[in-house]
């Protein structure tokens, strides 16, 4: 039988083909939302980077604009994607990695006056006080270095 | 206020298309079909105009874009009065309502299923928080493009040499806005696909009767929109990737002057190269295949395939212009080596790609169109165009592949389903044409 005079309906019905699966996938697999906007852009698609938002959201009213900063976290990706955030809400302050891409830096890293630590890393730095102690994690300040 | 003051910076995208709104190819679409025309071109200019600002270190602002507008508006006024090109005059949509209705329907479902998998987050990309609402909230607040932090060392990750049209699309919203609206701004890829659908309502008409022009425009939104969402690719590039890769391949397919070049198509070809550097590859791709085609019909005429190679290659120009007097990088040294090669990735490639072409519908997808194509493969060689720039997109992501360290699966998981977006689009405008004009018995 020719498909040619059916083409419209068969595009159409395909179409709505494709709606049911997809919808019926979605929820077969659980992956429907809440029906509630995110808290941060990441919430629904990875929930440590999201975190991490939410973290540097809680630490930037505790570093004045125009200080350096430098964020750690437990193990390289996690801190690479820490600082890659970081960049989105500390648009006034000045990063400075402490590594990037798992490459370590720590010479660049101790030169910030801040320090961003992701669910309160030990800091093994004698001039580093604690700021605040907030849900996620710890800013310190380093007594003595530049702003 | 601010979403709202971002969103309509968006819808006044089109404003900046208007140096081309008396073209008469332009002029001989309906006017939605014109209206998405201008944005799709809108957006072109107002890259171009970010790009000459910040070449001269003049600060974005409404006025000097307006300004810059205002100019090549005046410039470009006299388009050829004679209506040459004129394709066929606009005339009403000749579909019954049923057919009306089920695209409505369809079409409403489809942006429907994209907003609210995006406003809840779900469909959201996180290279929207690494790479392009970054660049687009730091252009906006530096006024321009911002040569400090693209030649930063530390910033590579943003991909600092890709073309910056979506970039500046988002930096003109956020400009305007005051803000970069995280939660919301997604959602303009909605509006990025939304803008496709009458363009190619309208070229597929050229191809094949009204109703399935309506009904496979349906189809192609439905199956995209799918997509994005299956493979969290909101809120990047994609959306614009997929919108000038569909209408220029369709007005590829569906040129009827073989002595001139195509505005659309042009156009589009532009799109693709300042989108992001994917778009190179379908770009070439598409070419080899329409000038292919041209060849296998006895049709090639270089007077009307010149343009649409050269006048797409200027803008990229004028950004490596830019990249090389500010010195940032004109490579990605956060890729991989290049010549590198792992034969013995090819099983993994294989099945892990097999995978990657699921599109959120078990492949269906896919399996749709192709079907189609195979019925209808006499007309392969017309086809070309869209054969070739999804064969050309699957074949450089396989070579780029072969050059990944480690586990290349973690490697296709986030890039294949995703760029394979753009050649599934393609394969559905092939399938669209393929079967030309219908006889009047036609069904639905």
């Amino acid at each position: 039988m020719p498909i040619r005079p059916y083409l419209a309906r068969i595009w159409i019905s395909a179409a709505l083909l494709l709606l049911a699966v997809s919808s019926a996938k979605i929820v077969t697999t659980r992956r429907v939302p809440p029906l509630s906007l995110p808290v941060t852009p990441l919430e629904r698609v990875h929930f440590e980077w999201s975190e991490q938002w939410r973290f540097l959201e809680e630490a930037r009213p505790l570093v004045p604009p125009g200080s350096t900063y430098t964020v750690r976290a437990a193990g390289g990706d996690s801190e690479m994607s820490l600082f890659m955030l970081s960049l989105n809400l500390f648009r006034d302050h000045l990063p400075i990695p402490s590594s990037y891409y798992r490459q370590p830096l720590p010479d660049r890293g101790n030169s910030a006056r801040f320090v961003l630590s992701f669910h309160c890393l030990p800091l093994d730095d004698p001039i580093a006080t604690l700021v605040a102690r907030l849900e996620r994690g710890c800013v310190h300040q380093r007594a003595g270095v530049a702003p | 206020m601010s979403v709202a003051l971002f969103f309509l910076a968006q819808l006044a995208i089109p404003l900046f298309g208007l140096p081309i709104a008396r073209h008469p190819e332009i002029r001989a679409l309906s006017p939605a079909a014109r209206c998405s025309a201008l944005f799709g071109a809108g957006a072109l200019f107002l890259t171009l105009f970010g790009l000459i600002l910040s070449l001269y270190r003049i600060p974005w602002t409404v006025a000097s874009f307006l300004l810059l507008l205002v100019a090549v508006t005046l410039l470009a006024r006299r388009w050829p009065a004679s209506p040459g090109v004129m394709l066929r005059p606009r005339q009403a949509l000749e579909v019954s309502r049923r057919v009306r209705i089920a695209f409505v329907i369809v079409i409403l479902a489809a942006l429907g299923y994209l907003a609210f998998f995006t406003l809840t987050g779900r469909a959201v990309s996180p290279d929207f928080a690494f790479i392009w609402g970054l660049k687009g909230i730091r252009f906006a607040e530096h006024g321009g493009i911002d040569p400090s932090f693209l030649s930063w060392p530390y910033a590579v990750h943003t991909h600092v040499n890709y073309p910056p049209l979506f970039t500046t699309t988002l930096a003109w919203s956020a400009m305007i806005a005051g803000d970069m609206p995280w939660m919301a701004a997604p959602l303009v890829s909605a509006i990025w696909i939304a803008a496709t659908i009458p363009l190619l309502v309208d070229l597929f008409r050229r191809a094949v009767s009204d109703r399935i022009a309506l009904a496979a425009s349906a189809f192609w939104t439905a199956a995209i929109c799918i997509s994005l969402v299956a493979t969290t690719a909101t809120a990047t590039a994609e959306a614009p990737l997929l919108h000038y890769g569909a209408v220029g391949c369709a007005a590829l397919l569906v040129r009827t002057r073989e002595d001139r070049p195509d505005l659309l198509a042009l156009l589009a070809l532009t799109g693709l190269l300042m989108t992001k550097l994917e778009g190179a590859i379908l770009f070439v791709s598409l070419l080899a295949g329409a000038i292919l085609a041209s060849l296998l019909l006895r049709r090639l005429r270089l007077r009307a395939f010149l343009p649409m190679i050269l006048v797409p290659l200027l803008p990229l120009a004028v950004w490596w212009l830019y990249e090389f007097l500010n010195r940032i990088p004109m490579t990605d040294p956060a890729r991989e080596k290049a010549l590198a090669i792992r034969f013995d990735y090819i099983a993994t490639i294989a099945r892990t790609e097999i995978a990657g072409l699921d599109a959120g519908t078990f492949g269906l997808s896919w399996v749709i169109p192709l079907l189609l194509i195979a019925v209808f493969f006499r007309s392969w060689r017309r086809l070309l165009p869209a054969l070739a720039g999804a064969a050309g997109m699957w074949l450089f992501l396989t070579v780029y592949f072969l050059h990944a360290t480690g586990d290349p699966s973690v490697l296709i998981g986030w890039t294949f389903p995703r760029l394979m977006q753009s050649a599934l689009s393609l394969v559905i405008v092939a399938a669209v044409v393929a079967p030309g004009r219908e006889s009047p018995a036609a069904v639905l």
